[in-house]
């Protein structure tokens, strides 16, 4: 029964994983969209294959961080991993139907956090875990928008004599395909490692693992597959708030904002800090847009992403508190 | 002021304040962050003050 258990959890887990790859797809694919560089097909089949091959590319770090960081290891069981990860699954379906570009990464948290407070109080939480995760949450926007305008503006000064507009936009085009690899890269990275610390984490627990253990490689495989097959089904309700509603963004402003974001995730993922991959798009979109002029940045949509990033953690954690009193009354 | 700049510049300070709550080993990012919004805080400012001094020159 125990075992059965811990399977139909690694399934759910997987199952996060998956939703976090449609709910995710659009940072990766919105400004390429967008653009008109690739059709949505093309594009999601792109990121697909960039989010999977993340594994031959970077470490287990952030799933270390995620297994061992936020919560007392000691109190995890499998109830409060599914509750948490129920709670980041319900979280992330709402503001999926809302169309907000929400953290899936911050929910995982969020939820993990809930579900352990639930069980035993907040002497669960590992504080200097969520310090170093809480900091983040506000640094990885700054770096990506602060990358984006010095790329932006590196190419503005580098190319400010050509008079080819439409030449170089073309150019643009084709640099885009890479810069949106990079950046599908970096979200398979930092984000599948995230479901791999959440099994991992309850693979110890279980006793499948010493508490030392590294990443299984079948769970680093399933983890990649799971968030590679959720970005190849899309989801376009965010690809639009992403690609248009925050600011209209040409060919060259995509390759910025998808560069800076890719850096900032390389950066984050090799330090194992798991930081949101929409909230480091979205700060590098802000960014490519007031080089342009503050009027560019619709920040009325714009303060409407923060207030759901801001919501996401409490929201996703009390969501997992209230799965987990409910799966007590069933066990 | 120039708004862009302003924002800059109170980014530069949220990345200070960062440096407080990050671990030792990753605070130079906080301190590189603040130091090149400060610089895009300042070109901003620039940028303004010749635009507006270039508009005041063709409106005369």
């Amino acid at each position: 029964m125990e075992t059965l258990a811990l399977y139909a959890v690694v399934a759910v887990a997987l199952g996060f994983d998956f939703v976090n790859g449609f709910h995710d797809a659009a940072n990766s694919i919105a400004t390429v969209v967008s653009t008109g560089v690739l059709s949505p097909r093309w594009a999601v089949l792109w990121a697909a294959t960039f989010n999977f091959i993340a594994f031959l590319v970077f470490g287990t770090t952030v799933a270390a961080t995620i297994a061992k960081d936020v919560v007392d290891p000691a109190v995890l069981t499998i109830g409060v991993i599914f509750a948490g990860l129920m709670g980041a699954i319900i979280w992330n379906l709402i503001t999926f139907w809302l169309g907000l570009p929400t953290s899936s990464s911050h929910a995982l948290i969020g939820g993990m956090a809930g579900a352990a407070v639930a069980k035993t109080g907040f002497s669960s939480l590992d504080a200097d875990g969520l310090r170093k995760i809480g900091a983040f949450i506000v640094i990885a926007p700054l770096f990506g928008l602060a990358l984006a305008v010095v790329l932006m503006l590196l190419i503005l000064w580098i190319f400010h004599k050509v008079k080819n507009v439409s030449r170089l936009n073309r150019t643009f085009r084709r640099t885009q395909l890479v810069s949106a690899a990079a950046y599908s890269l970096g979200h398979g990275a930092n984000d599948a490692q995230k479901t791999m610390g959440i099994i991992l984490a309850l693979l110890i627990a279980q006793k499948e693992l010493p508490a030392t253990a590294g990443v299984p490689l079948w769970v680093v495989l399933a983890a990649h597959s799971a968030i590679a097959l959720g970005t190849l089904t899309g989801g376009w309700r965010i690809v639009k708030t992403m690609g248009s509603k925050i600011t209209r963004l040409a060919p060259v402003q995509g390759t910025a904002a998808e560069t800076a974001a890719a850096a900032a995730l390389f950066f984050t993922s090799a330090k194992g800090i798991p930081v949101s991959t929409t909230h480091t798009i979205t700060g590098a979109i802000v960014g490519v847009g007031t080089t342009r002029r503050m009027s560019a940045v619709r920040w009325d949509v714009a303060g409407k992403v923060v207030w759901a990033w801001v919501l996401t953690i409490p929201l996703a954690g009390m969501t997992a508190a209230f799965v987990y009193e409910i799966v007590n009354v069933f066990s | 002021m120039d708004r862009r700049a302003i924002f800059f510049f109170g980014s530069a300070v949220v990345c200070v304040l960062m440096s407080l709550v990050v671990d030792a080993d990753l605070e130079y990012v906080t301190y590189w962050l603040a130091a090149v919004y400060v610089v895009l805080g300042l070109l901003s400012t620039l940028d303004a003050v010749s635009r507006r001094s270039s508009w005041g020159r063709s409106g005369t």
